[in-house]
């Protein structure tokens, strides 16, 4: 047992030397203030350990070992604190306070250490100092611990890991003086040894972790953001059409990743596109290519005081990101280009429409004054001169009348038909039930006449625009009626089934060969002197339908009456 | 129509045949009133503010109404109704508008400018008569319509 713990202490001994070698060339390599001092801090640690462990091997007969314990021992302290003032900044007071205690501290060391007794031995520490001594340390380390574990849980994953480990690590050395303090009775007892000769061993790699974690370890602490990230990818990367927005937001991820502190995008030139976190290069940064609105660019991240190394990993795994942003902000910058154009053609079409609309006033302006002129002065001719015109004379005049007449309404309905096209649909819950009943009322006196059956079946509430649903069952019925004049009973049906509305005849009907050719503005599949009209009334009911999202067709058979149905899209 | 004579009736009105055909239908009714018409949107401005050949014309002598096309060279109907109602002098001479169509925009616009009513041309006078009585100009007809039997 004694060999075996022995052999531990040698390994712990040359572990601490292997650290504050390994925190030596890392500085070396990056020549910073926080590195530098997590190596004095390491370094002076591990001499501590080294010191203390010549002092016990021999048999604390030697004064060297045991000064450059007592002296070295509250720098180590002072040292973590300095590493944490490299981090997170003290007050200038604070940190040379508490060096001119530590070095107080150190000197009494130097003093104890020179006692000794007369046969060369070693005079014991004094409690009290030995008390101050070991408080002054703690405290030191304490304060880093606590705030190191505090700040960190304000930091993204990577750089949290990393300042935890820091914590853990001095916080395990805490504890092993804490325990050797307590279990000072039983020093010689193997148990006692075995446990702060194991846990002394756990400080090495937990420390290591802290400064310089291995590529798994870093793999492990990304996991989270790597998990995040997969979640966030397709809002970010994929519904994302706003390129500057897709930008920033990128780089934070970019800096979550490999828990960095900036962030950068640039043209190869040196232009810079897009920077977030730190704002000025430093360290040691990874760059990795990208490309931005089809040229070359690089995607840069800086490393912060609380940044672990960068390695090939995190180079690959930035390289792999730049790839999929690069393909984003390609698609965002094609979606965004594809909006201008169709907000550009929108607004041409916008204004070509009200160029129609101006075009189609005037028309209707500019065509009535004639024939306003001709029918006016046709009657002015009648009126004026009847008496002395020929018979042949008035019926051609009045041909001219009727046609002017005509013409008007054919104005008129090409302006109503244009302005059900445009005008904006006024929908809310109406009853057809109530629309019928107006519509068969305006035609009371030509049902009676005609002596037309007209029957309403149950009409559910829809939604729709009131005054166009009116013009709709107003041709429909008007229609239905005129058709079927000349049947012996005419009869009309009006009426609903699965949200469809129809309206039914028994008059003339038609060939559904031509059933196409129905619903066309100034179509007619009946002469004008077997029924009049001028072919409007069913392509205004289709233009009204279809605004409101539903549909209309119809079924017939020539002389066995006709059925129009309609649907009027969503309730809503 | 002589210069002595008050005009008690303004046309405007830059359509020979319509400005015809609607003094012919007045006139057929025995309507005797003074009409003047004016053919652009600027005479009548220059008319109802006596302004250029309008210049010895006082302003207080104003018309009982005018009969006001919307589309007219050099200023538009639009505009002359918008002109007429912000003056306070003659903010209070009814105004009927005449259109060409039942082109809702017109009647909107017209109203909301205030004009006081409107008629479709061809101007018959049934359709000027009801406007007239609406507007509460009885005295118009009465006074200078014969008595049907007369």
């Amino acid at each position: 047992m004694h060999a075996f713990i022995t052999g531990l202490q040698q390994v712990i001994y040359a572990s601490f030397c292997l650290l504050s070698l390994l925190t030596l060339r890392d500085w070396l390599r990056h020549r910073d203030r926080p590195r530098a001092r997590v190596a004095v801090a390491i370094g002076t640690l591990a001499l501590v350990v080294v010191a203390s462990d010549v002092d016990t091997l021999t048999g604390a007969r030697y004064v060297v070992p045991a000064v450059a314990t007592q002296v070295l021992f509250p720098w180590s302290g002072y040292a973590f604190l300095l590493v944490r003032d490299a981090f997170v900044p003290l007050r200038r007071g604070v940190r040379i306070g508490v060096g001119v205690v530590v070095g107080a501290v150190a000197l009494s060391g130097v003093y104890f250490a020179g006692q000794t007794t007369p046969d060369g031995a070693r005079v014991a520490l004094p409690l009290l100092y030995y008390g101050i001594w070991l408080g002054l340390w703690s405290a030191c380390v304490i304060e880093p611990i606590v705030k190191f574990w505090v700040v960190s849980t304000r930091r993204r994953s990577v750089q949290r890991a990393r300042l935890r480990a820091l914590s853990i690590g001095y916080g395990l050395v805490i504890v092993i003086l804490a325990f050797s303090f307590a279990t000072r009775a039983q020093a010689t007892n193997p148990a006692v040894q075995l446990v702060i000769q194991l846990t002394s061993l756990a400080v090495v790699p937990t420390l290591y972790a802290s400064f310089a974690p291995p590529r798994w370890l870093r793999v492990i602490w990304r996991q989270d953001e790597e998990e995040a990230l997969a979640g966030a990818i397709h809002g970010l990367l994929l519904s994302s059409t706003d390129a500057e927005r897709l930008l920033t937001e990128a780089l934070d991820w970019a800096m979550r990743l490999v828990g960095a502190d900036g962030a950068l995008v640039r043209h190869q030139a040196g232009t810079v596109i897009a920077a977030g976190g730190l704002d000025s290069l430093s360290g040691d940064t990874i760059s990795v290519p990208l490309t931005l609105d089809g040229e070359p660019a690089e995607l840069v991240v800086m490393p912060g005081p609380t940044t672990p190394l960068f390695g090939a990993d995190e180079v690959s795994r930035l390289s792999q990101f730049a790839v999929v942003l690069s393909t984003a902000l390609e698609r965002a910058r094609l979606v965004e280009s594809l909006e201008r154009r169709v907000t550009e053609r929108t607004e041409a079409l916008e204004a070509k429409a009200s160029e129609l609309e101006a075009f189609s006033y005037t028309v209707s302006h500019d065509l009535r004054a004639p024939i306003r002129a001709i029918s006016g002065f046709a009657q002015a001719v009648v009126e004026d001169y009847a008496s002395s015109l020929p018979d042949g004379a008035r019926s051609f005049i009045d041909r001219i009348a009727e046609n002017a007449v005509k013409m008007g309404t054919l104005i008129d309905t090409v302006l109503a038909f244009s302005r059900l096209g445009r005008q904006d649909l006024m929908k809310r819950t109406v009853r057809p039930t109530e629309i019928v009943a107006t519509v068969l009322r305006n035609r009371d006196a030509e049902i009676r006449e005609l002596s037309v059956a007209v029957t309403v079946g149950d009409l559910p509430d829809c939604y729709a625009d009131p005054t166009l649903l009116e013009q709709v069952y107003e041709n429909l019925i008007g229609n239905a009626i005129k058709y079927s004049a000349n049947v012996n009973r005419p009869l009309v049906e009006i009426g609903c089934h699965d949200s469809t509305y129809f309206v039914r005849d028994n008059g003339a009907g038609f060939d559904m060969r031509h059933a196409a050719k129905l619903f066309e503005v100034f179509q007619r599949l009946h002469r004008q002197d077997e029924f009049a009209g001028v072919g409007a009334g069913l392509a205004i009911v289709k233009r009204i339908v279809e605004r409101h999202g539903g549909r209309v067709w119809a079924e017939s058979e020539p002389g066995a009456g006709a059925t129009f149905y309609f649907t009027l899209g969503s309730t809503r | 129509m002589s210069a002595a004579q008050s005009v008690e009736i303004l046309l405007v009105e830059d359509n020979r045949d319509d400005a015809e055909l609607a003094l012919r239908s007045l006139s057929r009714s025995h309507l005797t009133n003074p009409i003047h018409v004016v053919k652009d949107g600027q005479e009548a401005l220059d008319f109802m503010f006596c302004a250029g050949e309008y210049a010895h014309r006082s302003i207080d002598d104003l018309p009982k109404v005018i009969l006001l096309d919307i589309k007219l060279p050099k200023v538009d109907g639009l505009e002359v109704l918008r002109q007429l109602k912000s003056d306070d002098r003659t903010r209070l001479v009814p105004v009927v508008l005449l259109t060409s169509s039942q082109e809702e925009k017109d009647m909107i616009a017209g109203y909301g400018h205030g004009a006081n009513s409107y008629i479709v041309k061809p101007v018959d006078f049934q359709q000027f008569s009801s406007v007239m009585t609406s507007l509460g100009m009885y005295w118009l007809m009465l006074n200078e319509i014969p008595p049907a039997h007369a």
